[in-house]
This record gives structure tokens, C-alpha cells and sequence, in this order.
């Protein structure tokens, strides 16, 4: 079963100040992200062996609770894949900024988070897709809307890593069963490569003479 | 040749690896989004925005932030993750004497470099934590005039001998490893400025006409991604020529005299 | 969070702003009345909108909550409002309160908003408003962009319908009943003025020009001609005259504003009923409109007219096109008439000093001279003088005493 994603749109580059920035479009689920760094750092927050690297989620609404799961989420995922060993003593700051959410924010977020870091230029050691599966009466639907999100039983949120495909995080909501969870897997591996290709295609555009 | 992180540059061992890349496993991965480079036997990657990263050796331009009497040195702004250090002891005392630096010289920094001048300096060594250490010891290096100041990306300058030249055309340009250039009137070889003292006298229009055009031609070659150096630098000014200079910075011409720069070095290349 | 050091301006830069402001020229070819180009887009939700003025991109999004009223006020809801600058992360932490602050005595202390709509059960359950301005790119005058958002929000914002039954509030969701708009009572927009050398000013503020100032005038105000907030910070000593120009200007500035944002978002719930319509950020991004992403201004070449000419071609007569210049601002959006000198003058109503324009070009435009799209942000549409046939202008009514209905047109000699 061919894994159908929305609508992915990406711009980079639109604001001025950060060293990276991108918004990213999955859908109607909209999330801009944007990268300062690597830069000094005070001598309280400083590592000696490797760069610190501090995650902000700031969500629409600044009350929601929320925010500190998706934080230590995505800040794991990104230590794994960012070379912090070859910026010792900096810091490197990723905010990501909930623009409108339509379903699968978490996956939006780790998604332009990878985007602002290429448009960053900071090394990392290689791409991530991030794609998230509901669960309801053993259907499993991939890349849901808030609706159909909010009417399933349970959802899971993977995290891919483009050098041997394999799975960097995992984090779930709800009641799944095993067999769940490997069909998940499935359709997650053959999503992430839809959006791996998408991402090569989009910094292609940036490299042509005539964009 | 794009790639992106995690795609493999190379399989041959023979290779060398330079920025941008990591080994992972004996086997050449890229670790940034840009296209791939070759120098002889050096491979890097080299994406379309960075922070200069500074080696011992390159010409920087840079900006004084500030002050700093207690430390006995200058913080200059260079485009790069650490702001870089030019202590005093790496300054050439005005008049070019060698001499010990006294309490007095200390309190006389300002009257060296102050806040917001420009000067052009070398790197000298990298501190523990990454900042870079310059100094200006030779008398081309050291405040900088009357011209124009440019920012572009690092990558877009090439390691090159020479970092200094006087175009045919009748300016004097400085490509500063940081992405820093620096347009100004031809300076005469020989002259020893000593490097504090500025020439204000007025430029003539006829200069600052050949100045706002190689400035331009920079801009449009950096639109276009291209590599700057003297050479494309002159071709592209050449190609200008057929427009006016304020006609320059619209889009359609930056893109069309960038393409005829490409195409016209290309042809040299092979001859 | 770390705070970057702003990029210092060299002093050629500093001196040469200044200069050209004398000269009533600016960097990118405005004049010192003309504002950028505005755009608003409406996100999916109700109360969510991103407005940019030229680089300048503030988000604005606004939820529900029900709590207990104030004491002092019980049957009143509450409105609460943040702002948030890390994108920029170089402005200091007195910056954020003066924003704040200013943003908080416009809306709030102007009473706009009409807080007894919002109350349920007086006393112990009212609505609160929570609202976060969110500054996604800093290019100069964040107080007007803020504002800007914050009421284009309040306007947009739908609140659900409640039920009181005997003690119980029962809350229906937007399917069960209509969602309710809020009570806007008058719309009081920020308009900032900075000033160079004590007489001089420019009005929307880039960034190099607000660094490099030396001081700034921020007015509240409405279309009743209510001033509500007046604020004066730097280091110039402006005259009260200059103070009240400044206040004429921002009343003109704010009639246009208060159209412009009923007009979008009349336009954007009018697409919400259609079905099918595309809503939300997404096409917007799609589109690359100006809202989302950095536009450049580019001059336009004209052509000389050919025999057939389709019907997206946009004609204008030859002698308009050798005195103006016509700029596209993004895909959909042309303007005409920026940066040319100002064309007509306060009417000063004390009778005291005049501010003298030095342009003599005393233009009237006729009714040919309108802007290819009927854009209503256009630039040219604004301060421009009425004739007597059209409609199309905004009028300049200062003197309330003049006995005819239009404006006089006023040349300089008769002001000796």
C-alpha cells in the first residue's frame, strides 16, 4: 500500500536574522523553524567537548503544556544527528515556532528543524523524516488530520534517519497493539523516502542558476 | 554535484577530507547540503551559507567592536561563530618601529584602532575555544580608507595566494577569507602606509563610478553563486560595460551578466 | 537564550541617512510620508493572522479561556496580552516592556474592545482572551505592525456561542451554533514617526533608520479623530506643531488602516462560507505570497502599446508614464506613485509655523491615475489629493470650518 503524505511545501530563508531558517508545510499542520548558531556562549552553559544545543517549541498559544515533551523530543533526536563535536564551546539554537496545527505537529517540527539545519550550514551527520501514524479499530491511517487524530485510539510518532534507514525515536500515544506498530514501521520507511527526496529536490532548486 | 548530509562523497581511499565532510567508516559522507568541490586531491563540501570558519594563514576584513585596555586587545567582528581577537602585541606601532610595548601604549589603543573602524589583518594562530588570534605585522595590512565594504558568503572565496590586487581596471581589492571585500582606490606598490594613517582626500566621480561598478559585478556574481575571484571579478566588469552602472543591480541584468561571466570564463579555461 | 550583539551601522551610513532625510529621500526610494507595502493573511483557525509591513512579519494569534472575572470589574472579561520578540533576539529586555506596554495601553486602555460581551455569569465565569503577538522578522516600526496584527486578530477572533442553564454554562462547539464575533468598538491603530535633527521626520521606520535616529514619536489613533496613545522617546526636541502634524498624518493613516482590515477580513470569511475555498496559511505559502516570504521591489519597463494587446495587459496613457515610476512589490501587487515628492501640505489649524514642502510639483491626478490593481494597500491612494470628479481618494478633511465639501488645494505662495 503506496503511504500517502500531504501536501509538502517548503520556503527557506525568510527571515533575516537567524543564521537558518524554513517553513515548512505539511498539509494544512504549518511550522516555521529557525536556527542561530554555532555562536558564544556564556562560560555557565559551555561544554568543552562539544557544542550545547538548546531546543525551543514555542507553541500559538503560550499556555499549552505541551511544549516541554515535544522539547526533549526533538532536542534528542537532533544531539543524535548534528555533529556537536566539531563546535566545542558554542551553542547552537533551534526555535520552532507552531504556526497552524492540522495534525502530525510533532513530525512537522523534527522535519523543519532537519530544514533550518541545512540552510544553516551546520554539519550533520545525515537527514532526518519524522512521519506519525494513527491507529483506530485496526486501520491504520498515516499523516492524520487534527480529526482524524482526535477520533483514533492510539498514534505513533517515528523518526527516520536517511543513512541506513534506520529508526532514531519513537514516541506513542494511546492503545496500539505489536502488530501496530510493525505495520507503522512499514508504511513510516517508505514515507520517509518520499520526504527525503523532497528535501534533495527542494535544495536543488536553491542551487539552480536560474531560481 | 549536490549533495546532502549523510550521502556518500566518495569510495576511494586516495581522497583527502576537507570541510564539510566526515569519514563514517572509512568511507567519505558529506555533512552539509552544498556541492562538492575538488581541489587536487581535497574534497569539501561546501553549502551555500556559513559562519566563517577561519584558518591560520587567511586575510580577514573585519569591523572593531570594541576595546578592550585590560586585556591588552581588540574584538573584531568577521562573520564568524567567536568573535576574533587582535592583540596588541600583533600591532605595528605607528611609524613602523619595533619597540616594547609600554603602560602608555596601552592607554593609547584608541588612538590605534576605536570602535567601528575597519582594518584588514591576517590570522595568525586559533585560540583554545575556536576564536581566532589576527594580526597586521606587515605594512598592507592594517585601518582601511576610503571604499566600499561588501558581505558575502565564505564560501564564495576561494583560498588563493594572494588576497590583495589591483585590478586592471583601476581599483584596489581586498577578498577577505570571511566573505569581507573590500573596494577602494589603486594603492601604489612600494608605499609603505604604515597602516593607521587614512587618505580622506576627496575621490573623483570618475572613480567612484569605477568602484560602484565592480561592486555591482561582485553582487551579481554572489547572486549567481559563483566563485570570486580576480578573474571573474574582471570578466564580469568587462561584460558590464555595455550597461549603465545604476542598471546594474536590477535582477534580469545581474543574472544576465553573470551567465555571460560563466560562460565566457569557460571558454578561456579550455584555450 | 542567547542574545546576539545588533550589527553596528558604520558612520558613512549613519551620515548619509541623514542626509538624504534632509533631502526628503530615503534608502530604498520612498518619500518621508510613504509607507510599505502591507499584507494580512488569516491562518485556519479564527484569531490567527500574520501581517507584514514591507520585511517587517508579526503573527498575532488569539485563544479562549473561561475564568473568574476581577474583582474591581466583575462583569467584564479579561484580554491578556504578550509579546513575544526571540526571533529577533537583539533587542533588550526594555525594549520588549516598551512594546508591551505601548501595545497593552493602545487596546486596552482605549477600551476598544467591548469587555461586558464578554462576560457569562458576572461575577464568577467571564471570557479571558489570551493573546500572543509573536515577532517573526524585525525590519523597523514594530509598534504599528503589532498593533496591525493584534486588531486584525480581534477582528477575525470568533468566540463560541454560550448557554446558562440555571448554574450549568454549556459551551457549543462552532458545528452545534454559530461562533460569535467580537464587540469592536473603534480601532486604534499605532503609527510611528521617526525624527533626524529635531524637524525632520519619516514615517514606517526601517531598521537602519530607527537605529540610526534620533528620536521617535509613536501616536495612537482612530477614524473618530481619538488620539489614544501619544509616545515620545530619544534624545530630539520636537515642537508642539510638529506633534500635531504628526497626529493629522496618523488619523489619515488609521482611516486607511481601519478599511484595509475590515476589508480583509470580510474577504477572508466570505471564503471561509464558500465550499471548497482554500484557507489558512498553506496557499499562501504555495503562492509565495508577500505575507510569508521576503519580496524584492522591482522597477517595471514599459512598453510601447502594439496593435493587440491582451487582456491582462495593463495600459496606462504616455504622459503619465514619463512622470512616474511603477514598481511590483510581489507576484499579484503593483504600485505607482512611490517616492514621488509630497504634493500637498498641513493646513495648519493654529495658524503658526507651516511646515513648507520644498516640492513645487503641484500634480493633480486625475482619474486615469489609478493604480493597475485595485489593491487597497496601494501607496499611491494615500495623502494624495482629492479632484473635484473622484471618488477614489481618501479625503483630507482638516479644517472643519471650510465652507466648500473638498479640500482647498493648497499652493506654497499663498502662504507667505
Amino acid at each position: 500500500m503506496a503511504p500517502k503524505l500531504r501536501d509538502l511545501i517548503i520556503t527557506y530563508n525568510n527571515l533575516a536574522n537567524p543564521d537558518g531558517s524554513a517553513l515548512f508545510c505539511q498539509g494544512n499542520t504549518i511550522v516555521q523553524a529557525y536556527v542561530f548558531g554555532p555562536v558564544d556562549v556564556s562560560n555557565s552553559k559551555e561544554r568543552s567537548e562539544k557544542a550545547s544545543l538548546f531546543v525551543t517549541f514555542k507553541p500559538k498559544n503560550s499556555y499549552e503544556i505541551r511544549k516541554e515533551l515535544y522539547e526533549n523530543y526533538i532536542r534528542t533526536v537532533l544531539e543524535t544527528i548534528i555533529h556537536l563535536d566539531m563546535h566545542p564551546r558554542t551553542s547552537i539554537s533551534v526555535i520552532l515556532q507552531e504556526m497552524q496545527d492540522d495534525g502530525c505537529l510533532l513530525s512537522a517540527a523534527v522535519n523543519s528543524a532537519c530544514c533550518a539545519l541545512l540552510d544553516a550550514g551546520i554539519p550533520m551527520k545525515c537527514m532526518i523524516a519524522s512521519v506519525t501514524s494513527c491507529i483506530s479499530v485496526d486501520a491504520i491511517q498515516l499523516d492524520p488530520n487534527k480529526e482524524a487524530s482526535q477520533k483514533s485510539d492510539g498514534s505513533i510518532v517515528l523518526t527516520f534517519e536517511s543513512s541506513k534507514n534506520g529508526i532514531i525515536s519513537v514516541t506513542s500515544e494511546g492503545e496500539l497493539t505489536f502488530d501496530n506498530i510493525k505495520e507503522a514501521i512499514k508504511l513510516g520507511c517508505l514515507a520517509s523516502k518520499e520526504i527525503y527526496d523532497f528535501y534533495h529536490k527542494s535544495m536543488k532548486k536553491r542551487f539552480l542558476i536560474n531560481s | 554535484m549536490l549533495c546532502l548530509p549523510g550521502d556518500t562523497v566518495t569510495e576511494d581511499a586516495d581522497y583527502m577530507r576537507g570541510h564539510g565532510t566526515y569519514y563514517k567508516s572509512k568511507v567519505l559522507t558529506s555533512s552539509v547540503a552544498g556541492c562538492i568541490d575538488k581541489v587536487n586531491k581535497l574534497l569539501s563540501v561546501r553549502p551555500l551559507r556559513t559562519r566563517y570558519n577561519g584558518e591560520i594563514g587567511d586575510i580577514v576584513v573585519g569591523r572593531v567592536i570594541d576595546v578592550q585596555t585590560e586585556h591588552k586587545r581588540w574584538r573584531i567582528d568577521t562573520s564568524s561563530r567567536l568573535d576574533t581577537i587582535l592583540l596588541l602585541s600583533s600591532v605595528n606601532l605607528p611609524g613602523g618601529e619595533l619597540r616594547r610595548k609600554t603602560v602608555e601604549d596601552e592607554l593609547m589603543m584608541k588612538s590605534f584602532f576605536k570602535e567601528g573602524d575597519l582594518i584588514s589583518a591576517e590570522v595568525q594562530s586559533i585560540f583554545a575555544d575556536g576564536a581566532l588570534s589576527v594580526h597586521t605585522r606587515n605594512l598592507k595590512y592594517g585601518k582601511l580608507g576610503q571604499g566600499v565594504l561588501l558581505r558575502v558568503s565564505p564560501s564564495l572565496v576561494e583560498r588563493r595566494k594572494t588576497h590583495f590586487h589591483n585590478l586592471p581596471c583601476g581599483v584596489h581589492l581586498i577578498l577577505g577569507n570571511n566573505g569581507y571585500i573590500w573596494i577602494s582606490l589603486p594603492v601604489s606598490e612600494g608605499v609603505e602606509s604604515g597602516g593607521f594613517a587614512i587618505n580622506l582626500d576627496p575621490v573623483p566621480l570618475a572613480d567612484r563610478e569605477v568602484i560602484s561598478r565592480v561592486r555591482n559585478c561582485i553582487l551579481a556574481l554572489a547572486k549567481q553563486k559563483m566563485m570570486l575571484h580576480s578573474t571573474s571579478i574582471n570578466t564580469c566588469y568587462e561584460i558590464s560595460q555595455s550597461y549603465q552602472v545604476k542598471d546594474l543591480i536590477k535582477s534580469k541584468i545581474m543574472t544576465e551578466i553573470a551567465q555571460l561571466t560563466n560562460e565566457k570564463m569557460k571558454i578561456e579555461e579550455l584555450q | 537564550m542567547q542574545r546576539l550583539k545588533p550589527k553596528s551601522i558604520p558612520s558613512c551610513n549613519k551620515n548619509f541617512i541623514f542626509t538624504a532625510v534632509k533631502d526628503d529621500k530615503r534608502i530604498d526610494g520612498r518619500s518621508s510620508k510613504d509607507f510599505r507595502k502591507l499584507s494580512i493573511g488569516f491562518g485556519l483557525d479564527y484569531g490567527s493572522s500574520v501581517v507584514s509591513l514591507g520585511d517587517t512579519r508579526v503573527m498575532c494569534n488569539i485563544t479562549y479561556q473561561i475564568a473568574e472575572p476581577k474583582a474591581v470589574k466583575s462583569c467584564e472579561g479579561l484580554l491578556n496580552i504578550r509579546v513575544d520578540l526571540t526571533a529577533s533576539m537583539i533587542h533588550t529586555y526594555e525594549k520588549v516592556v516598551e512594546i508591551m506596554r505601548m501595545i497593552e495601553k493602545n487596546v486596552k486602555d482605549s477600551r476598544c474592545l467591548d469587555l461586558e460581551s464578554l462576560c457569562i455569569i458576572s461575577g464568577e465565569k467571564v471570557y479571558a482572551l489570551e493573546t500572543d503577538i509573536i515577532v517573526m522578522n524585525d525590519d523597523g516600526n514594530l509598534p504599528e505592525c503589532c498593533s496591525i496584527a493584534l486588531l486584525a486578530s480581534l477582528s477575525h477572533f470568533k468566540r463560541p456561542d454560550v448557554s446558562v442553564v440555571e448554574d450549568k454554562i454549556k459551551i457549543h462547539s462552532f458545528d452545534e451554533r454559530h461562533p460569535i464575533p467580537l464587540n469592536i468598538l473603534h480601532y486604534p491603530f499605532c503609527t510611528s514617526f521617526t525624527f533626524f535633527d529635531n524637524s525632520k521626520f519619516v514615517c514606517d521606520p526601517t531598521q537602519a533608520e530607527e537605529q540610526v535616529c534620533d528620536g521617535y514619536l509613536i501616536v495612537g489613533s482612530n477614524i473618530y479623530r481619538e488620539i489614544t496613545t501619544i509616545h515620545i522617546s530619544g534624545k530630539s526636541a520636537i515642537t508642539k506643531d510638529v506633534v500635531l502634524n504628526c497626529c493629522q498624518l496618523a488619523i489619515e493613516r488609521s482611516k486607511f488602516l481601519t478599511n484595509f482590515v475590515k476589508l480583509v477580513v470580510e474577504q477572508d470569511l466570505k471564503k471561509r462560507s464558500t465550499e471548497g475555498a482554500e484557507i489558512g496559511y498553506a496557499p499562501l505559502i504555495r503562492e509565495s505570497s508577500s505575507v510569508l516570504c521576503s519580496y524584492k521591489k522591482e522597477e517595471i519597463e514599459l512598453q510601447e502599446v502594439q496593435e493587440n494587446y491582451d487582456d491582462d495587459d495593463v495600459i496606462i496613457d504616455l504622459e503619465v508614464a514619463q512622470n512616474t515610476k511603477m514598481y511590483r512589490y510581489a507576484s499579484d501587487t503593483v504600485g505607482i506613485g512611490e517616492g514621488r515628492g509630497q504634493n500637498w501640505d498641513f493646513i495648519d489649524e493654529f495658524q503658526e509655523n507651516v511646515e513648507n514642502d520644498e516640492n513645487e510639483d503641484m500634480y493633480i491626478e486625475d482619474e486615469e491615475t489609478t493604480n493597475n490593481e485595485d489593491e487597497p494597500d496601494s501607496k499611491a491612494k494615500q495623502f494624495s489629493k482629492r479632484s473635484k470628479n473622484s471618488n477614489k481618494y481618501q479625503e483630507i478633511t482638516v479644517e472643519d470650518d471650510l465652507s466648500e465639501e473638498e479640500v482647498q488645494i493648497l499652493n506654497p505662495p499663498e502662504f507667505k
